[in-house]
Formats: structure tokens, sequence, C-alpha cells
């Protein structure tokens, strides 16, 4: 009886990792077909245009190699302006959608504003507040909160709210605190939630720091991005655009591990 | 009994209805609030700062008897609604085959998966080369920026079409079509209404940011030449434009939603 099925699960396990094979040759296989067609295709067009895969490759390890680091100081400009802008929006975010989620009065008085400036393109907002705070980092990280704090805001105050309804009764039936209620039950429980709305804001993030530094002052990676293909420089402006994408995937995968151990924990 | 049944309920009515009441008056006010402080801010702040409510509205009125911004209301929406059509039909292809097709899904998903992760208007530059000044790069930015959700949301919705919902169908002797037509699309249309949703609001990022740095038109460019030129109280008329726009469109998707999938309200929104 045991032997029958030990020989159905090896044949199915077998059979998982031949298909665990077969994904990664076709893998592998449409990466090479792709990268080909970008080598051909930058090799017949006009450099002003395009550039193939090799000058590409060429360019972004000279540009890591460079003695003045310009892409590495680029890097850090923009870095500089994304992440106290992200936790500050992060924070706030948490904090006022706990407070709308847990009062009546507080959701009814910020609701409008939230609504109308969630429906606002942030990015219009930069030629206004290049008015009001010039050239500065200050306009950059105000405009990075502005694009972040939403998604982080509606998801908590979303998630309070069905939290609330759920866990508050059995908490006061046991005698719990206001404070306690707050801090042992909801907002752990919210927590779920809350990386939904950060993950949402890590893109909006990313999206208006660049289009800032393309606006505002030409600096960061936004900066050396325009400043390669306002000089028709292809394979060079290529450099700042694979290192965006990576910062884009690798926080975004950070955040999808973090919030799969989170929920983890939760379920167990 | 049944008498003080009824009184209650009533009673119940009222207070909800008082309720309710109280509710406009608080949100009303707090709108009225900050309408006020934009008045008396733009009463004593320099001009080039900051206008003063009044004049925004008077400008609103003004600009719109005017014909430009009317033309450029209507560039900016065909360039939008072009984007936001190339994105829902190349997206819910791609995400049907994706789903449908493993081996296809292999090869496309680390594309797809990396540029819905990717700042896509780092690309604008390179757009703008390529496809010159006008509508066609900000089309292009619109659709790189609003597909990857549709696609993301239709793919999530083929391959969660359970099994006790296909089986059943594949077992009376449904054709391949069939179970497209009649078991997956209502299946999934919640999905890619959820999708859709969020391409909006991205969608409408893609046209402002394209409207900025190729050639200035739409709104965008009213936007950017009233504040390069300090008209403060001008410069808040396409951005009230382009809410309404947002909020507008948003709306409508969700009115689709209940029109064509009124049965299942299913949301997928992840990965803006």
């Amino acid at each position: 009886m045991n032997v029958p099925a030990d020989i159905a699960a090896q044949a199915e396990l077998e059979g998982a990792r031949r298909l665990h094979r077969e994904r990664q040759i076709v893998i592998a296989v449409t990466l090479v077909v792709f990268l080909a067609a970008w080598e051909t295709v930058g090799r017949l067009t006009n450099p002003l245009f395009f550039a193939p895969v090799s000058d590409v490759a060429r360019e972004f390890i000279n540009a890591l190699l460079d003695p003045r680091a310009r892409l590495l100081h680029g890097l850090i400009e923009t870095l500089s302006v994304l992440v106290p802008g992200f936790v500050i929006a992060a924070v706030l975010g948490v904090a006022f959608g706990v407070l709308m989620g847990r009062s009546e009065l507080a959701y009814n008085i910020l609701d409008p504003h939230v609504t109308i400036l969630y429906n606002t393109p942030r990015v219009a907002l930069i030629p206004i507040l290049l008015l009001w705070m010039g050239v500065d980092d200050l306009l950059k990280i105000v405009i990075v909160i502005l694009a972040a704090i939403f998604p982080v805001l509606v998801n908590t105050m979303v998630g309070v709210r069905d939290v609330s309804a759920h866990f508050t009764e059995p908490a006061r039936s046991m005698q719990a605190s206001e404070r306690q209620l707050l801090w042992k039950v909801i907002l752990p429980a919210t927590f779920p939630f809350v990386i939904v709305g950060i993950k949402l804001a890590l893109g909006r993030a990313l999206t208006t720091v660049i289009v800032a530094e393309f606006f505002v002052s030409v600096s960061g990676l936004g900066g050396l991005l325009h400043t390669a293909s306002s000089s028709y420089q292809m394979a060079r402006m290529f450099t700042p655009v694979i290192i965006l994408a990576a910062m884009g995937i690798a926080l975004d995968a950070g955040l999808t591990y973090f919030e799969r151990g989170v929920l983890r924990r939760y379920r167990s | 009994m049944t008498m003080s049944l009824i009184d209650a309920a009533a009673r119940e009515a009222a207070a909800r209805r008082a309720n309710r009441r109280r509710t406009m008056v608080i949100r009303l006010t707090s709108v009225a609030v900050l309408l006020l402080a934009w008045e008396i801010g733009g009463l004593y702040m320099p001009r080039i700062f900051l206008a003063p409510f009044h004049e925004t509205v008077a400008a609103f009125v003004r600009l719109g008897r005017d014909g430009n911004l009317v033309m450029a209301t209507l560039n900016s929406v065909a360039v939008l609604l072009a984007g936001l059509l190339i994105s829902v039909v190349f997206g819910v292809i791609l995400g049907l085959v994706m789903g449908r097709y493993r081996r296809l899904d292999w090869m496309l998903a680390p594309y797809i998966n990396g540029l819905y992760a990717t700042p896509t208007v780092a690309l604008l530059p390179v757009l703008s080369l390529w496809l010159g000044l006008y509508s066609a790069p900000k089309v292009a930015i619109v659709v790189l920026l609003a597909i990857f959700p549709i696609i993301k949301n239709t793919y999530a919705g083929v391959t969660t079409v359970g099994q006790e919902l296909l089986e059943p169908a594949i077992s009376m002797g449904a054709s391949e079509l069939q179970i497209s037509r009649q078991v997956i699309a209502p299946a999934i249309v919640p999905f890619i209404m959820a999708g859709l949703r969020l391409a909006v609001g991205r969608g409408i990022v893609g046209l402002v940011v394209g409207e900025f740095f190729t050639a200035q038109t739409g709104l965008g460019g009213v936007l950017v030449r009233y504040a390069s030129s300090f008209q403060t109280a001008e410069m808040f008329v396409p951005i009230i434009i382009l809410v309404a726009l947002g909020y507008g469109l948003t709306t409508l998707v969700m009115v689709l939603q209940e029109w064509l999938a009124p049965w299942k309200e299913t949301e997928r929104d992840q990965g803006v």
C-alpha cells in the first residue's frame, strides 16, 4: 500500500522538478533573445536614438568605476530626498490613519481634504510648490511626502476600522484601556494593511522624486538621466534608468518578503 | 408592543437622520474653513505666492469663457483616454494569455514585473526622442504607467478562476471558446475594473508629466505657463480640472463595475 503512494509522490516530485527546469530554460532563452534583439537593433539604428546593449553595459561599468563617482553622488542625492520623505510620510500616514479610523469626528473633518488630495495628481503640485519653496531639497521632500502619505493613510484607516469592528468588544470585556486597545490590539492587527499601503506608496514616491529632479533642479539620478538624454548620450542615459529599475524592484521585493514573513507570523 | 416597536424604529430613523445631518455640517464646515484660510492668506500674502480664493473662482469663469482652456482640457482628455484605451485592450489581452499559457507567463513575467516596479517616468526622455514632442510620447507614457495594474489584475483574475467554476463547464463539454466567454470573462470583470481604477490615477500622473516635459500642451502645459509667470490665481484652474477629471473617471469606473459585474466585489490593489 505504501509503495505505490511513494512512487506516486516521487513521480509528482519529478514532474515538479522538470517543470522548474523547463521554466528556467524558457526564462534564459527569452533573456538571450531579448538581449540579442537589443544589440542588433542598437547597432542598426542611429546612435542618437538608441544604443546597443553592449555599449550600455560598458557605460554602466565606466560609471561605476568613475573616479569622480557622479553616479554614486546622484544616488545619494536621490536617496537623501527619498528616505526622509518616505519615512515622514509613513509615520504621518499611520498616525492620521489611526486617528481617522478611531475618531468619527476626525474622519469627518479630514476626509474631504484627503479625498481631494488623493485625487490630485501630486506631480501637478510641483510648479506651485516651486513657487512657494524655491529650488530647495525641502520642496522635493515635501512632494515625496505628499505622494507617499495617502496610500499609507487610507490603508491604515481601512485596517483600523476593520480591526476595531472585530476586536474592540472582546478587548473591552477584558477591561483593556483605550491605550492598551490601541497598542496591543489595533496596531498589531492593522500592520498587514499598513504594509500594503507602504508598497503602494513606494512606487509613487520613486516616480515623484524623479519628476521633481527633472523639473526643479537637475540633480540626483533624475538629473543624470536628464543631462544624458538632452545631450543625446543614449548609452549613458540607460545607467540611471537601470539603477532606478533595480531600486524599484529591490525595494518592492524586500517589502513583499517582509509582508510574507509578517503574514506568516499572524497566521501561526 | 407593536406600537412601541414602531415608535422605537421611528426614533432610531430620526436619530440616524440627525446624525447624518451633523456629519454633513462637520464636513462642509471643514471645507469652508480651508477655503476661508485660502482667502485670508491670499489677501495678506504677496501675490506671487498666493491669490485669494475668490480670484481663482473668477479666473475659472474667465478662462472657461476663453476657448484656450477648453481646448487644453480636450487635448488632455484625448491623450488620457487614448492611453487608457490602449492599456485596457493590450493589458487585458496580455493578462489573459499569460494567465492561460504557462510558457508565455514565464517568458513575459520578469519584464512585466520589472517594469511595473520601475518608475517608468524615467523613460520619458527616451520616449520623446523616439516619438517626438506631441501626442505620441504622451500617450506612450500614459500607457507605460497605466497598463501594468491592468495586466496584473487580469492575470490574477484568470488564475484565480476556481476549479469549481471550470470543472463543471469542462465536464459538460464546453469548448475553450465557450469557457473563455462564458466562465472566465464574467469572473474576471471585477478584477479588470479594480486594475482600471488604479490605472486611471497612474495615467493622469503620466499625462501631467508628459505635458510638463515634452511640448507643453494640455492642462499640464497651461499649469506650467501660469506658474512660471506667477499668475497665482490662474494656476489653480488646471489643477481643479485635473482633480475633477481623476475623481470623475474613478467614479465612472466604479459605476461601470456595478453595472457590468454587480455580483462580486474583488480588489487587488497592489503595487502602484
